[in-house]
């Protein structure tokens, strides 16, 4: 987990304040790409913890892909939703 | 060497997103389980007409074709009634109630971990196992 922003707690309560929405039709596109993304990345990692085995090449490959469509995405929603 | 809990059982998955399809299959195969996939829909009706599943793991939003996992479900409850059906979404608020209220036996909210299911999946496994002795 990304460390906590010295604002965070400030950031929250604007939002609570301040009624800070996110419409429902940007949660559907968070919901279905970051979902998939991150689902698949769990399903990787958490069968090879269980069985307690190393990453084999081709599952990072995978994991490394995930990770790089997520940033595209939020690239892509950034620059669509922002206000200036 | 895992566990073959799932010998004799078979399971339908029914996902849109091909690697999750793919992981899914080898890691049900990989304990015994007969695993068959679904892109669409339409896919996993056709598949059902051929071959009656125990348990069918069912994504909800589906992009491709025009049926979401909630039809299917409602069309394995109508024709295959004795399928147990797990339901999987990122939109709990949007689909849990539904899926529930036409027989779905448990839903799970996406993203979740492949342990997560595997419990999910056990639980069924055993239900059907008592089912079977029931049966005689």
């Amino acid at each position: 987990m990304a460390n906590p922003l010295s604002n965070e707690a400030e950031i929250f309560n604007k939002i609570k304040i301040e009624n800070i929405k996110v419409d429902r039709i940007v949660w559907e596109l968070i919901n279905h790409y970051l979902n998939n993304d991150l689902q698949k990345i769990l399903f990787i990692v958490g069968d090879h913890l269980d069985s307690s085995e190393p990453i084999p090449l081709e599952d990072a490959k995978k994991i490394r892909n995930d990770c790089i469509e997520i940033t595209k995405f939020l690239k892509k929603l950034k620059e669509a939703t922002r206000k200036d | 060497m895992k566990k073959k809990i799932g010998k004799g059982i078979k399971i339908l998955i029914l996902d849109d997103e091909r690697d999750l399809c793919a992981f899914m299959k080898g890691f049900f195969i990989k304990r015994g389980f007969q695993v068959k996939t679904a892109l669409t829909g339409q896919a996993a009706i056709n598949l059902i007409k051929r071959a009656t599943p125990n348990i069918a793991i069912l994504d909800i939003y589906l992009c491709k074709g025009n049926k979401n996992g909630i039809d299917i479900l409602k069309h394995i409850k109508k024709n295959k009634p004795g399928c147990h059906c797990v339901m999987i979404s990122g939109h709990k608020e949007k689909y849990e109630q539904d899926s529930f209220q036409f027989g779905a036996e448990d839903f799970l909210v996406k993203p979740l971990t492949i342990q997560k299911l595997e419990k999910s999946i056990n639980k069924m496994v055993y239900k059907i196992k008592k089912e079977e002795g029931a049966h005689g």
